[in-house]
């Protein structure tokens, strides 16, 4: 059990280390946090709210929740492809748990997207939009952190597969950000509805901005499909790095 | 038998691929230096010893000899291409000692990040803490950001912290002293006194005396195999006369 608390202590300090360098190389810091995500918000506000958000009830709100949330995605994802990979010279020399890097990884991003959401409720309740439903927020926020773990596991692993992985996940994600509904929606009953039944991402967004903008509660289906894909990813995902494990230090 | 044994090292062999270029070009262009590579590389072929609890286990050999290839694999850093090894108790390996510094954080972080990466749980690093600092002589930089150290000064800090780890099982692979001449001696003390201490050491090192005062046994590896196990002095010297012809 000692290992158990020791892993636990591994975790807490990698993941410290993890959010003081990423704010370390910057003069401004914590501040990125919230200003990455304003400043796209802002330009893709300008550039849609007239016509493509003109249908969507508070577009600035949805706009936002989009983006937050995607950049969590996108942002824990590839700041774990490097994780292992790049700690070349640590896994060769201490026999530390490996899962435990992505782990911490994915933990820092979730603490700045804290920060995030913090913002996207104070927006909420400026527009007076707030209401019971958003105790479902947690849930949902579960979910896209598992997901997000999961595919992060098996891209810190391939890595040492693929050295072109950065590049291919990298249009990957620019891909992917167009397919999901951040700044338009969807029309009903359209083409685009069904295809998005297999997009997880879809349905976090959908989720997150019934429950935090509409105070509608969550429908049982999305959430169950939601909860499907996110474990089946996690396990996935896992079962590719335990695969890949023991050869990282070789492959570096 | 074994009951005694700390760590169990039976037939264990270790093959690598060797790789060429990684891309597709330099791959597609340089096709024929493929053809020519060996694909594989035996490090280390059908090893068996055991080390006993608290006993000082030297391991000598040319370079290239397998020897920092088999302290990796009793780390847990590889795993054997086949055998069997077992090692019990918390190990501590010290093979590349500034191993997890990381250059933007503070000391103070550091100390806390890499003692906990060897296990140490918080509340020994914050008993420690002083000690280590006062060790290492650095006592003014507790909250500057280590990229601004000096090389000498990372190598101290990188010691006093290895120092600090209460190792079971230790792997000590080639640690050289580094800092000026009374640091290196402070140093020397302390890892002979560790060494001496409970727990059991398995060191690789090229330094005669500090293997003649140190381990009760040495085992010789030469091109994977092993050549000799035994008495410090007999096998040191036999690995001597090699090295003379």
């Amino acid at each position: 059990m000692g290992s158990v608390r020791q892993s636990i202590n591994i975790l807490y300090q990698t993941t410290k280390a993890s959010f003081k360098i990423r704010n370390a190389n910057t003069y401004l810091g914590i501040c990125w946090y919230l200003l990455g995500p304003i400043l796209t918000f802002v330009v893709l506000l300008l550039v849609f709210s007239h016509r493509l958000g003109a249908d969507i009830e508070h577009y600035p709100l949805y706009l936002l929740s989009g983006i937050v949330i995607w950049n969590f995605f996108s942002m824990g994802t590839s700041r774990s492809l490097t994780c292992v990979f790049g700690q070349a010279g640590l896994i060769k020399s201490l026999p530390v748990r490996r899962e435990l890097l992505v782990l911490s990884t994915v933990l820092d991003v979730l603490i700045s997207h804290l920060f995030e959401i913090a913002v996207l409720f104070a927006i909420a309740a400026y527009y007076g939009v707030l209401s019971f439903t958003v105790v479902f927020i947690p849930i949902v926020l579960l979910l896209n952190f598992i997901f997000t773990l999961g595919v992060s596991y098996a891209l810190a692993a391939l890595m040492f597969v693929f050295r072109d992985l950065g590049q291919i996940w990298s249009i990957v994600t620019k891909v992917w950000w167009f397919a999901t509904p951040i700044f338009y929606a969807l029309y009903e009953g359209g083409k685009g509805e069904k295809v998005s039944m297999f997009n997880p991402m879809f349905h976090v967004l959908d989720i997150s901005r019934d429950v935090l903008i509409y105070g509608t509660v969550p429908g049982f289906k999305s959430l169950l499909i939601l909860s499907a894909f996110s474990f089946a990813t996690l396990f996935i995902g896992i079962l590719i790095f335990r695969k890949l494990y023991p050869h990282f230090a070789e492959y570096v | 038998m074994s009951d005694s044994n700390v760590i169990t090292v039976g037939n264990v062999s270790k093959i690598f691929t060797l790789r060429g270029e990684e891309t597709a070009l330099t791959r597609l262009i340089k096709w024929r230096e493929h053809l020519k590579l060996p694909r594989k590389f035996t490090a280390l072929r059908n090893i068996s010893f055991e080390v006993g609890d608290g006993e000082v286990f030297g391991i000598v050999g040319r370079n290239g000899s397998g020897k920092s290839t088999l302290l990796r694999i009793l780390a847990g850093i590889y795993p054997p291409t086949s055998g069997e090894i077992e090692v019990r108790g918390r190990v501590i390996p010290l093979i590349n000692l500034q191993v997890g510094l990381q250059p933007k954080l503070t000391m103070k972080d550091n100390i806390f990040l890499v003692s906990s990466l060897f296990g140490i749980s918080r509340k020994k690093i914050i008993s420690n803490f002083d000690s280590i600092v006062d060790f290492a002589e650095l006592k003014d930089f507790v909250n500057v950001q280590v990229y601004q150290f000096s090389s000498g000064m990372l190598s101290r800090l990188a010691f006093s912290i290895a120092i600090h780890l209460e190792p079971e099982v230790m792997l000590l692979d080639e640690v050289f002293y580094a800092g000026d001449a009374g640091f290196r001696e402070k140093s020397k003390k302390k890892m002979m006194e560790l060494v001496k201490g409970d727990c059991t050491v398995v060191m690789v090192s090229h330094q005669d005396d500090m293997l003649k005062r140190l381990c009760n046994r040495v085992m010789w590896l030469d091109e994977g195999q092993v050549r000799s196990i035994g008495d410090t002095r007999q096998v040191l010297r036999e690995y001597g006369e090699t090295m003379s012809t």
